[in-house]
């Protein structure tokens, strides 16, 4: 009994010790940018695997602002998200709701489409839809950015997961009052499924903040660039300088993700771990 | 609140009135309205895929038998000879080569490892779980472009951090990023960075769904965690690790590509190129659209074979359970 005891405490161990070294792999890279970031100049380049900082200073966030129009990147960069998750979010609740409480003979077939449209790399489909916005002339602005992205099939998949939590007999019920559908949504389904549109929004929030590709294709003027952007200006330029800057301007954009994620966590992670799941 | 209930009582009482006016709305008409209705609340996302995924993947299919340089006014049809010329294309062939590479990595690191770490922040560790799952999930948060740049600053080749900790191992100097190999590999990383965490809740959900008495019932049976892994919770969890694979291999085709275009822009001589990768290059460097059209449509190929063969498993695996 006693020895069965101890070989399982070692047993845990063991396991806790396998998870906390995957733990430290996945959060190295993070606080080394960090770190790096408050590095001097001259510390960075010599510093070698060592993660802290013998001196603490702000000069790489100084040089930032000096080097790239810091205030006008973030801005830009909060108008393209805000947007796309605004426009995202009212195309996928009406979406999610039609095929979750108007369901016909067609809803099956309209969700087969969309499920289809999310396994089309966008690779694949970048330079028909740079045309299209040439055609349309709507490059280097911020509705270029975001108007592609105005429609997502997970985020639908993901909302209506959730609206079929909410019973049916409720909207039913409204609906003998003749209550319109409208009313129905906006004053039914969406408080009772509020934490996980609120969830919803923050990831497409934070999707469209980090997005590289679509911004480097569509912002080809320095005044429209994105803080995804600036920071590839100043990565892989030999020198302490560039490395410092380009740290400190990853650190600056991964702060608000990281503040959002802290609000919302436990929203965020129930909602992608039932992502997975079937009905 | 009250004057809420006081609203909604009125509201009540217009609808009764409403009723008694003898407005009876058949059941046809009901159905035509709400299926007017349906259509109404669809259409802007349908219309959305269709311009920006549906017609672009026909148009793409348009430009791959022209020749085109995206400026000149005249596309000149060249029937498939874009394709052909795709196959005779060592560089394309390679291309393919280090796209399957690079899936192949991912596929160890994004898929086989979360699911093993799932099962044993499940079933092996008795608490810890949520601390370390949400630690686990943040960096699939941060912006791969961030990925990639802090990756090129690790593995740099003089003064990086990861070939100083090598050389407390007596590992000699490793030039990651000018090297093919090592540099998919690096690649490979970043898209690891940002995608574990969100497969790892995916194979989380999936292991948490598992019937706790069945995990129970093997136990009393002194049947070993191998065992219970690879008996139950492996074939109860398989139509999400289907699901994952599926993804993993879709997603990590696009996320190949920002840390292609920072860390190595395809080179060096090509050798990190992946079929993503030479889109772009055809698209907006070379402007040979019928050559990237082209390639776009092969790896749309890829994808949907992929996805058939996901789906013809999953009947296969559904009906056998």
């Amino acid at each position: 009994m006693q020895t069965k005891k101890v070989k399982n405490t070692l047993k845990q161990i063991f396991w806790h010790a396998v998870i906390i070294a995957t733990v430290i792999v996945f959060l190295y890279p993070f606080l080394y940018m960090v770190l790096t970031s408050l590095k001097p100049f001259a510390d960075i380049v010599a510093s070698g695997a060592n993660i802290f900082p013998k001196r603490i200073t702000f000069d790489n966030y100084i040089h930032t602002a000096d080097a790239v129009p810091l205030l006008r990147v973030i801005a830009n960069s909060f108008m393209v998200a805000t947007l796309t998750m605004t426009v995202k979010m009212i195309t996928s609740v009406l979406g999610a709701y039609a095929l979750t409480f108007l369901p016909n003979k067609y809803s099956n077939k309209v969700f087969y489409f969309f499920i289809i449209t999310m396994f089309v790399p966008f690779s694949v489909i970048m330079l028909p839809n740079y045309l299209t916005l040439a055609k349309l002339s709507l490059l280097d602005t911020i509705v270029g950015v975001s108007l592609p992205q105005f429609a997502d099939a997970s985020a639908i998949f993901r909302l209506r997961q959730s609206m079929r939590l909410v019973p049916k007999s409720l909207i039913e019920a409204a609906r003998l009052d003749k209550v319109p559908h409208m009313t129905c949504l906006t004053k039914i389904v969406m408080p009772l499924i509020k934490s996980s549109i609120a969830s919803q929004c923050i990831f497409m929030f934070v999707n469209c903040w980090n997005e590289y590709v679509w911004p480097m294709l569509i912002l080809r003027n320095q005044e429209m660039m994105t803080i995804t952007l600036a920071m590839k200006k100043f990565s892989g330029s030999e020198g302490s300088t560039g490395w410092g800057t380009s740290m400190a301007l990853a650190t600056i954009s991964v702060a608000l993700p990281l503040v959002l994620y802290l609000i919302a966590q436990k929203q965020i992670i129930s909602s992608f771990m039932s992502s997975g799941i079937k009905e | 609140m009250a004057e809420k209930e006081l609203r909604k009582q009125a509201q009540k009482e217009e609808r009764a009135a409403a009723k008694k006016e003898k407005k009876i709305v058949t059941k046809a008409m009901r159905k035509r309205r709400d299926g007017l209705l349906f259509a109404l609340l669809l259409s802007p996302a349908i219309i959305f895929f269709v311009v920006f995924v549906i017609y672009p993947v026909l148009y793409n299919v348009y430009l791959s038998f022209h020749e085109w340089n995206m400026v000149s006014p005249n596309k000149k049809f060249v029937g498939i000879k874009n394709y052909e010329n795709l196959f005779k294309d060592g560089e394309f062939i390679q291309s393919v080569g280090t796209t399957f590479k690079y899936i192949g990595i991912c596929l160890i690191t994004i898929f086989v490892f979360p699911y093993f770490l799932s099962y044993a922040m499940v079933h092996l560790i008795d608490k810890g779980q949520e601390t370390y799952r949400s630690v686990l999930f943040f960096p699939s948060l941060i912006s791969l472009s961030v990925g990639a740049i802090v990756f090129q600053f690790l593995f740099r080749g003089i003064g990086g951090p990861i070939n100083a900790m090598l050389a407390w191992f007596g590992v000699e100097k490793i030039s990651w990023l000018n090297d093919g190999p090592t540099a998919i590999l690096v690649i490979a990383f970043v898209a690891t960075w940002k995608t574990f965490g969100y497969n790892m809740l995916i194979f989380l959900g999936a292991i948490l769904e598992v019937p706790t008495e069945l995990i129970e019932a093997a136990k009393l049976e002194n049947a070993s965690k191998w065992k219970i892994f690879w008996r139950i919770v492996l074939p109860l969890t398989s139509s999400t690790a289907f699901y994952a694979f599926v993804i993993t291999f879709t997603y990590g085709l696009g996320q190949v590509f920002t840390p292609t275009n920072i860390l190595t822009s395809g080179g060096p001589t090509n050798s990190t190129s992946n079929l993503v990768y030479t889109i772009y290059e055809a698209a907006f460097f070379t402007f040979q659209s019928g050559r990237a059209a082209a390639t776009a449509l092969v790896t749309l190929a890829i994808v949907m074979v992929v996805v058939v063969l996901y789906q013809a498993l999953e009947k296969k695996v559904h009906y056998a359970n």
